[in-house]
């Protein structure tokens, strides 16, 4: 169909263009304030995640000066104890501002700008490693150590279960030496070698003649007077491993290690659900294992040398 | 659009009916074979020793093979799926047409009573029908819309077809056109009598030269033809599936094959072993004097995991300075005819039947007591799978290590000619020869993530300057820039307190004097990023030692002791000891130092290896 714009009829035809075109301008303007404010907002919700992780991890900062959690009190702002020594108890003010909100976990705030308004907020949980019959580690690197207090134990039944990393089927052969007093401080090893079972073998473990375990649970007995195992992962990674002590038995608690959640929120008070609406919450976990020595330290002699055998 | 939709549910509802229908007609099995390469045992007893090639081939006349399964050992079972193409062949159940002429297919003339028919179908609504033919110009064909095919392909064609014809019957052509020329690929038998839908088909490979294939259907007689849902696909994959087995074991493999009308054809086994390695593991070496010093008896222990020791292959052949490898005659007597490259046979039994063996020589006289000649012996036999080793030269007499308590490593490989001893793990990233341990560990060619020099432990620590020359008087972590000499005046009364401090010696480190801690409460850690020299007059000390360099226990002729441990680039054990003392002492012996776990911990854990971190 054509259109003839006669001289009589064109000023309401320009008039029905002019609206149509300032139609398709407020649409496409509307359009774009949306998108830059949507993009605004993404970018500030990442910008307030990426906050609320770092205060998360700032509680975490603040406990791990801390050896022990038997020694452990809330910290402070500047990052020192509250009252060094002493365990808070439930509902305790503590000195800076902070408080307990149940035994041994901390909430605190902090008003970052000075305005009397906390702006940020966190809440510490402390678990000791020990004090259970069970220890948990969520993961540990290849050719690493991890070192267990088995202190004050009797000949125990000590089972390890351990899995592969997302069910990628790579399991981990363990190395284990359990370290006991044999008597007036005369310390001997003993040495375990396992492989996980034979439907997880990869070539290289399979001829390596490690005991295998049964779907990767093993169990040790260990020593009268035992002090330690350390155990190391060959090969892969070791993923959630758990250790058991029979019923009755359980894991030392001195020098042990703990576990720290910490949730951090970009909010005032990040245990009071009205207070973390429109804000970012992020919560991290760290494992403090007990201290000791890195793997290196496994070896009585060790040649480095990519190029010059170990000789004689 | 009316046709359109029709036809789409009516392809949809065919392909159902015709793949229901399809499996229900074929029952006869695939028939799968399989074969080795190489096709005999390259080894002895029926063992191969090298990798072998597996090819299993699958066969099926009617429908064609879908699919090959295979399970080797305790693995989980592999499928290759062998799929045909789609259908190739237009307006396939007649479901297009127009005024009853099927498209895509022409008829001759005067052949009007070959229509399509929704009288009887098998899917779809529609089938093609003969009707009372007797005009001797009686088929359809779909020349003229011929198929697309290449030389020495497989395809397979199936139809279904209902006949009461009497006369000269109903049958079916597959034509291929060869360079240019029409060629009869296979022609059907004469259908009689077929109350009932019947499901017919052929597998057949093209010819050279085809460049197209073709149907032609006939029927001619009395009474009535339906044909229907006409089916040619290629089959693309080849029907057999192929792999490489190197695992060294004795395998057992079950394979199968299903057709495309998924009849499973029988499961058939085979069996083959596979052992690459020579026996190894030479351990235990030992010897035990019959009279004088130099008349021994020799055992040593070897390993094959796979097919196991042959007891009937050991020999052994020893080295006289001065005279060479081979054997005296007389073997108890350094006199007489000596057999130059010659070998002899021991005694043999096995320690754990047939993986393990130990091997006993009759006794030899090495001729003399003079040990700073060289008298060394060596053995070889072969698996049962016919792999020969050769052992490595071990050496009578000849200086060892000793190492207790924690685990012994290299980078590269592990070789002493007079085993060492310990009780630890052994791990290599090369092979592993001539060490003795308790612990019966030994993880050979592993490549180890862990670090070992200082600058990693270096670069997590804080150190204070340490006074020159001096060892520190109170606990703690120390740095000295520079060489140091560690003498009786260096040792600064450390030995006569409970210390315990890491020093990091930026430079090289010469220890020039035996020296102890106090008690387990003490210790003392060297980093040390250049050479540690152990001088020749040093025999005890006390400590661990982590060297960038080289670590040079010094050339002489007395135990070194070391209550501690050594991680070094380059380690050179030097040491020999003078006489018979290399028959029961060792000349550099490492005890590692247990207090260290507990006394060093705090001076050395880092976060790197204690804290780990984790969002959740």
């Amino acid at each position: 169909m054509k259109i003839y714009i006669s001289p009589k009829n064109n000023k309401g035809v320009i008039l029905i263009i002019s609206i149509i075109i300032g139609v398709i301008a407020l649409a496409a303007g509307l359009t774009a304030a949306n998108f830059v404010s949507r993009s605004t907002r993404n970018i500030t919700d990442q910008e307030s995640s990426i906050k609320a992780l770092a205060i998360s991890e700032s509680g975490i900062e603040k406990v791990l000066g801390v050896n022990d959690v038997a020694g452990f009190a809330c910290p402070l702002t500047d990052g020192t104890l509250s009252n060094p020594g002493h365990i808070p108890s439930l509902g305790e003010s503590l000195q800076g501002g902070g408080n307990v909100v149940d035994s041994g976990n901390c909430f605190y705030k902090e008003d970052i700008d000075g305005d009397s308004i906390a702006d940020q907020s966190y809440y510490l949980e402390i678990t000791s490693k020990g004090g259970t019959d069970t220890y948990l580690m969520d993961s540990l690197n290849k050719d690493t150590v991890l070192e267990v207090s088995t202190q004050g134990l009797g000949s125990d039944e000590l089972t390890i279960n351990w899995s592969d990393e997302s069910g990628n089927g790579n399991f981990a052969s363990l190395l284990i030496t359990e370290v006991f007093d044999s008597g007036g401080g005369n310390y001997q090893a003993k040495k375990y070698a396992y492989n996980p079972s034979s439907a997880h073998l990869s070539s290289d473990q399979s001829a390596n003649g490690f005991n295998e375990a049964n779907n990767e649970l093993i169990s040790i007995t260990l020593t009268t007077g035992t002090k330690i195992i350390r155990i190391k992962p060959l090969y892969f990674g070791a993923f959630n491993i758990v250790m058991n002590l029979p019923g009755g038995s359980t894991f030392p608690t001195v020098d042990q290690g703990f576990d720290i959640y910490s949730t951090g929120c970009t909010c005032d008070n990040v245990l009071d659900t009205n207070s973390r609406k429109n804000a970012s919450v992020r919560k991290v976990k760290v494992i403090k294992t007990r201290e000791h020595l890195p793997a290196i330290f496994d070896y009585v002699l060790y040649s480095g040398s990519t190029t010059v055998p170990l000789t004689k | 659009m009316k046709l359109y939709l029709t036809l789409l549910i009516s392809f949809i509802f065919a392909s159902l009916i015709f793949a229901h229908l399809a499996l229900a007609s074929d029952t006869s099995s695939p028939i799968s074979t399989l074969s080795i390469d190489p096709a005999s045992p390259t080894g002895a007893n029926g063992w191969y020793n090298q990798s072998v090639d597996l090819l299993i081939n699958a066969s099926d006349n009617d429908s064609g093979v879908a699919k090959i399964s295979y399970t080797l050992d305790d693995h989980a079972t592999i499928d290759k799926n062998i799929d045909a193409s789609i259908n190739l062949i237009d307006n396939p159940s007649f479901e297009e047409h127009h005024n009853h002429i099927p498209y895509y297919w022409d008829r001759p003339p005067f052949s009007s009573n070959i229509y399509v028919s929704s009288k009887n179908s098998v899917d779809g609504i529609y089938s093609l029908r003969f009707r009372y033919n007797i005009w001797p110009i009686n088929y359809v064909t779909n020349k003229s819309y011929y198929i697309s095919a290449e030389a020495f392909k497989t395809y397979f064609f199936s139809a279904w077809i209902k006949t009461n014809v009497f006369g000269f019957g109903t049958n079916y052509e597959i034509m291929a056109i060869v360079n240019g020329e029409n060629q009869l690929l296979y022609r059907s038998p004469s259908y009689f009598n077929l109350n009932d839908f019947t499901f017919v088909n052929n597998s057949f490979t093209t010819p050279s030269g085809t460049t197209g294939l073709y149907i032609n259907l006939y029927s001619l007689g009395w009474g009535n033809t339906y044909f229907d849902s006409l089916y040619l696909g290629q089959i693309t994959a080849d029907s057999s599936v192929s792999f490489n087995v190197s695992e060294e074991a004795e395998h057992v493999i079950l394979y199968n094959a299903t057709d495309q009308a998924g009849n499973v054809g029988d499961e058939n086994t085979d069996n083959f072993k596979i052992d690459i390695t020579p026996p190894s593991n030479w351990q235990n070496f030992d010897y035990t004097k019959q009279g004088n010093d130099h008349t021994l008896k020799v055992n040593i222990d070897v390993t094959d995991n796979v097919s196991g020791i042959d007891l009937t292959s050991a020999y052994f052949q020893y080295y006289i300075e001065g005279v060479g490898w081979g054997v005296y005659e007389d073997l108890s007597k350094c006199s007489g005819n000596f057999l130059l490259d010659q070998w002899k046979v021991p005694s043999i039994s096995y320690i754990t039947n047939p993986t393990k063996a130990l091997i006993t020589t009759p006794i030899i006289d090495f001729c003399n007591s003079n040990w700073t000649q060289d008298k060394k012996i060596r053995f070889k036999l072969t698996d049962i799978a016919g792999n020969e080793a050769i052992s490595p030269e071990f050496t009578i007499n000849s200086p060892w290590i000793y190492a207790t308590n924690f685990d012994i490593g290299s980078s590269n490989s592990i070789s002493f000619t007079s085993p060492a001893k310990t009780d630890g793990f052994v791990l290599s990233k090369g092979d592993i020869v001539g060490v003795d341990s308790i612990s019966n560990v030994y993880i050979k060619n592993y490549l180890s993530d862990t670090i070992f020099n200082t600058q990693n432990l270096v670069d997590q620590l804080t150190f204070l300057a340490l006074p020159e020359n001096k060892l520190p008087e109170i606990n703690g972590r120390y740095k000295f820039i520079g060489n140091m000499t560690l003498d009786k005046k260096s040792i600064n009364g450390y030995d006569k307190k409970s210390i315990c401090s890491v020093i990091f010696i930026d430079g090289s480190l010469t220890i020039s004097t035996d020296y102890s801690l106090k008690d387990s409460n003490s210790c003392l850690i060297f980093f040390v990023s250049g050479n540690l020299l152990i001088s020749s007059n040093v025999n005890n000390i006390e400590g661990f030692f982590i060297v960038d360099g080289v670590f040079d226990t010094s050339t002489t002729n007395k135990t070194l002791n070391i209550k501690g441990g050594v991680i070094a680039n380059e380690v050179k054990l030097l040491r020999s000891l003078s006489g018979k003392a290399n028959l029961t002492k060792p000349a550099e012996y490492f005890d590692y130092d247990l207090n260290l776990l507990f006394n060093v911990s705090k001076l050395l854990s880092t976060s790197q290896n204690s804290i780990f971190w984790y969002e959740l």
